[in-house]
């Protein structure tokens, strides 16, 4: 299947419960029988409510949880993530030109470190960041500037797949929208393929191609994003569209 | 404004801690040199803090003595500072067996009241300066190797961190690159702050006759000498108390504008 990206395919996670006073903690199912893919320059939204598991997808996709059962599989060379809390997604102790620098800093693929720094800052002009930002730190940046500098270690090492994990909700309103922009403009510009983790539904029809709707741990809908958005053919998508207010 | 009161106690500690390496070249006297025919004399021109029973000037031997008073609790402090950083790092980085294993341990050494178990260890190694800074580290470790441990606890599962996964870097570059700087300042501080605690466990060791030993110069020890003199020669423990007292009033302060200096976030307040 060489169009596809990506493949996920029955994916489970079972959080182990904690132990206390030697009785057997709860195991917590996070995520159940999950299997979606992506084509190349594909946007999947991934939607649904709170705790439906959205963001243990994403991580058991990046890399960062392992998955309980199934398996992933990622044609392209490199995923990246960028993450809910744009302040957080910086280190504080380091400039911004430093945290832009991590995305190539560990796959150095024979560059120097004057060559990643150069690329870091060709990145900030990508993204909109003016380079005046360059030598401050993380935490004199605001959410928005921080999350354009987040997306810019993201799209350093030119991945084919970014996941974005509610990128917008720390944000306010007319930065969500400039953000969202920016997203649009680097997939017509790099091609990138984005698993587009969001309960912003407006935003996600906006934005994504295809959208698959989560709740308990599974995927209850999936389809083309006009089709799954217009006319939900599953109780729980009606409902969740239904609680939306209407503009 | 917060930084610059914390570069001027910096620099007076630095100027300090040269004078207390310095100073025993100043002495009037020979610190060792006793003269019984010049015994518990009251300060004067030619002993201006007055002399002890065995007739040895009092400022020469507060001089001397500061260098292994304040010297000795840097060296514990050093001590401690890198092996309960060296653990907590390992505790709380590593985590699983390893962590449960060291953190048991730290909670044994916390049961006991903490200078009581310094002075049982004193006491079972025989008094001496090297024995006394044995039994100050063992007391002191545990507060930083616990301190480490819940540093890196918090920083590791920060979003940066998981970023730098995803960028690949591997669990000894996140621990150089994020996690060592990332704890450095307030475990620095802790240690700054604790240097005068350790100054006056040392003295109270000294005391106890359980430190340094005579006839050697120490602020404890000429303490606990001068005690039994206090009605006759009271100057015996007022000048070494004092010179204990300036030293760790200096130590807190500089450390307490050193925390000030480091809490503040770039921006002041109108």
């Amino acid at each position: 299947m060489p169009e596809y990206i990506l493949t996920a395919e029955h994916l489970k996670k079972v959080f182990r419960g904690r132990e206390k006073y030697g009785k057997k903690g709860k195991d917590i199912c996070a995520v159940e029988d999950v299997s979606f893919c992506l084509r190349k320059g594909e946007s999947l939204g991934l939607i649904g409510e709170s705790g439906s598991g959205k963001s243990t997808v994403a991580y058991m996709t990046a890399g960062l949880l392992k998955p309980t059962e199934g398996t992933i599989h990622f044609y392209g060379n490199y995923m990246q993530m960028v993450f809910q809390d744009p302040i957080k997604s910086l280190n504080p102790h380091r400039t911004v030109v430093d945290n832009i620098c991590e995305g190539l800093i560990y796959r150095k693929n024979g560059k120097s470190m004057a060559e990643i720094r150069k690329l870091a800052l060709e990145a900030m002009d990508l993204v909109h960041l003016d380079r005046s930002y360059a030598g401050r730190k993380g935490r004199e940046l605001s959410g928005g500037e921080c999350q354009r500098a987040t997306i810019a270690r993201a799209i350093l090492i030119k991945p084919e797949l970014l996941i974005c994990d509610e990128v917008t909700s720390a944000l306010d309103v007319s930065v969500q929208a400039q953000i969202m922009e920016l997203l649009s403009e680097l997939k017509r510009q790099m091609g990138l393929s984005y698993l587009f983790i969001s309960h912003d539904i407006a935003l996600v029809s906006h934005f994504c191609d295809r959208v698959a709707v989560m709740y308990r741990g599974r995927i209850v809908e999936e389809g083309a994003t006009g089709q799954v958005l217009e006319h939900p053919q599953q109780e729980y998508t009606k409902q969740l569209l239904q609680a939306v207010l209407t503009f | 404004m917060k930084k610059k009161k914390a570069l001027i106690m910096l620099s007076i500690l630095f100027i300090f801690l040269i004078l207390t390496v310095v100073g025993r070249r100043f002495a009037p006297h020979d610190p060792y040199q006793s003269s019984l025919m010049d015994a518990n004399r009251a300060p004067c021109a030619e002993y201006p803090l007055g002399t002890d029973n065995l007739g040895r000037c009092v400022l020469s031997r507060i001089l001397e003595g500061a260098t292994v008073s304040v010297y000795s609790a840097l060296g514990v402090v050093a001590v401690v500072f890198s092996v309960g950083t060296l653990i907590g790092i390992v505790a709380g980085y590593g985590g699983g067996w390893l962590d449960q294993l060291l953190m048991k341990i730290t909670v044994v050494f916390q049961a006991f009241p903490s200078f009581i178990l310094a002075v049982a260890i004193a006491g079972m190694l025989g008094p001496g300066l090297k024995n006394a800074m044995l039994s100050l580290v063992v007391m002191y470790w545990t507060t930083y190797a616990r301190l480490a441990r819940s540093l890196v606890l918090q920083l590791k599962n920060e979003t940066y961190i998981q970023a730098a996964r995803i960028c690949g870097a591997k669990k000894r570059q996140i621990l150089f690159r994020h996690i060592l700087p990332g704890i450095l300042s307030p475990m620095l501080l802790t240690a700054v702050l604790d240097i005068s605690n350790v100054i006056l466990s040392m003295a109270g060791l000294s005391f106890l006759g359980l430190g340094v030993q005579a006839p050697m110069a120490e602020w404890g020890l000429m303490i606990s000498n001068g005690k039994a003199f206090l009605q006759t020669a009271p100057w015996l423990i007022l000048f070494p108390s004092l010179a204990l007292f300036l030293t760790v009033i200096l130590f807190n302060v500089t450390g307490d504008s050193l925390r000030d200096a480091l809490n503040e976030r770039g921006e002041t307040d109108v």
